[in-house]
């Protein structure tokens, strides 16, 4: 048996169009064995689907040190509202247009994500770690989610 | 201060994709290229190549290249490709993109702050190349220098072989058009949020500071490594 880890917000999307992340890992696996990147691109089955099922914008899963990794590039109208991608499990990563004081910036420390935005899915409750404020009038924010572990399992 | 956002090398190949691939004039990009995995193998095999000829850098000038491309060297690798697509070998295109850089940068900022239309006033990288030159008459071809780019703006392409700016000599021209390739690789980037605006105010401030040096460098940040 091999542990993985999934996120709670990617498990939270697997769920809603009803796939385990034991599929997906496989779907990884499928990949390696023919010598290609360890990464489902937008085009690919998984991404796809919960794109039209769900609305969120997946463009990659990834896996890396048994995590596997979501990016999410969420558009209205064609206009970027909102990222969240995650490239390792200490390195989350939420981007949102938005201007705030310093002074409320400091006060969502420690709290879940719901607190500054509302992506609408499992990363709501990431906790917020940092928040940097850019010149273009984005803001960055570090965000811990809850990593949940799965086996693998056995396959012929 | 923000630490600097770079670009995973993962996304390198893309970003290759749409510089080459985009028409100046496009209203839309293909965001997310669909590549399948024999091409996705050559591009990385021709960014390798490059990479040998430490370009757009090397660990050893910029250990932090091991979490991604700042945008400066994205437009270092862009300059590059632009002129292996010109069927350049490497080593020539990397010589030429070198020494060139200031100018290149400036060139690729100035598209990206003119904005959407390829403008008439747009400066357009020649390159008078001539590589038996070298071996029929040294001297001369030394004179010509064939790593320097010339630049003609865009309603003036027609004098590619007039007396302006010492291109009378008799020879090929290489045309390229590297700001709107710059310019293309930063809306892809932008759109995607790879990299956030901030990079692009801060490489605008860096080559403002550099304004007073001249454009075209020879021999600068070469080395023997292949």
């Amino acid at each position: 048996m091999i542990k993985l880890w999934v996120s709670h917000p990617l498990a939270d999307l697997l769920d809603r169009v009803g796939l385990l992340p034991d599929y997906v890992d496989a779907q990884l696996e499928e990949r390696i064995e023919k010598r290609a990147a360890a990464i489902l691109g937008y085009g690919d089955e998984v991404p796809k689907k919960i794109r039209t099922e769900t609305g969120f914008e997946v463009v990659a899963i990834s896996r890396a040190h048994g995590r596997l990794l979501v990016h999410i590039e969420q558009r209205k109208s064609e206009v970027l509202r909102w990222t969240y991608r995650e490239h390792s499990r200490n390195h989350c990563i939420f981007e949102c247009p938005g201007i705030m004081p310093n002074t409320y910036q400091a006060s969502l420390l420690g709290k879940p994500l719901a607190e500054l935005a509302k992506p609408g899915f499992a990363a709501s409750e990431a906790i917020i770690e940092s928040i940097v404020p850019f010149a273009d009038g984005w803001i960055k924010a570090h965000v811990a989610p809850i990593w949940r572990q799965f086996e693998r399992n056995r396959r012929s | 201060m923000n630490k600097t956002v770079r670009l995973a090398s993962a996304y390198l190949e893309d970003l290759a994709t749409i510089a080459i691939t985009t028409p100046p004039e496009a209203e839309t990009l293909s965001l997310y290229p669909d590549l399948d995995v024999a091409i996705r193998t050559k591009l990385r095999a021709r960014l390798k190549q490059l990479g040998r000829h430490d370009w757009p850098t090397s660990m050893k000038e910029d250990p932090e290249l091991r979490q991604g491309y700042t945008l400066r060297q994205c437009f270092r690798l862009i300059s590059a490709l632009a002129l292996v697509n010109a069927q350049l070998r490497p080593g020539i295109a990397v010589a030429i993109a070198a020494s060139n850089e200031l100018e290149i940068m400036r060139v690729i900022l100035d598209a990206i702050e003119t904005g959407k239309v390829p403008a008439k006033n747009d400066r357009i990288a020649v390159c008078a190349t001539g590589d038996l030159c070298e071996l029929i008459d040294e001297h001369g071809f030394m004179r010509t220098e064939p790593n320097r780019l010339r630049w003609l703006q865009r309603h003036t392409l027609a004098e590619l072989w007039s007396a302006q700016d010492d291109l009378a000599h008799p020879g090929p021209r290489v045309v390229i058009d590297i700001g709107q390739m710059g310019r293309a690789a930063w809306r892809w980037i932008s759109e995607r949020r790879l990299i956030p605006g901030d990079e692009l105010q801060a490489l605008a401030r860096e080559i403002e500071v550099q304004q007073a040096e001249p454009g075209y460098r020879p021999g600068i940040n070469r080395t023997n490594r292949r």
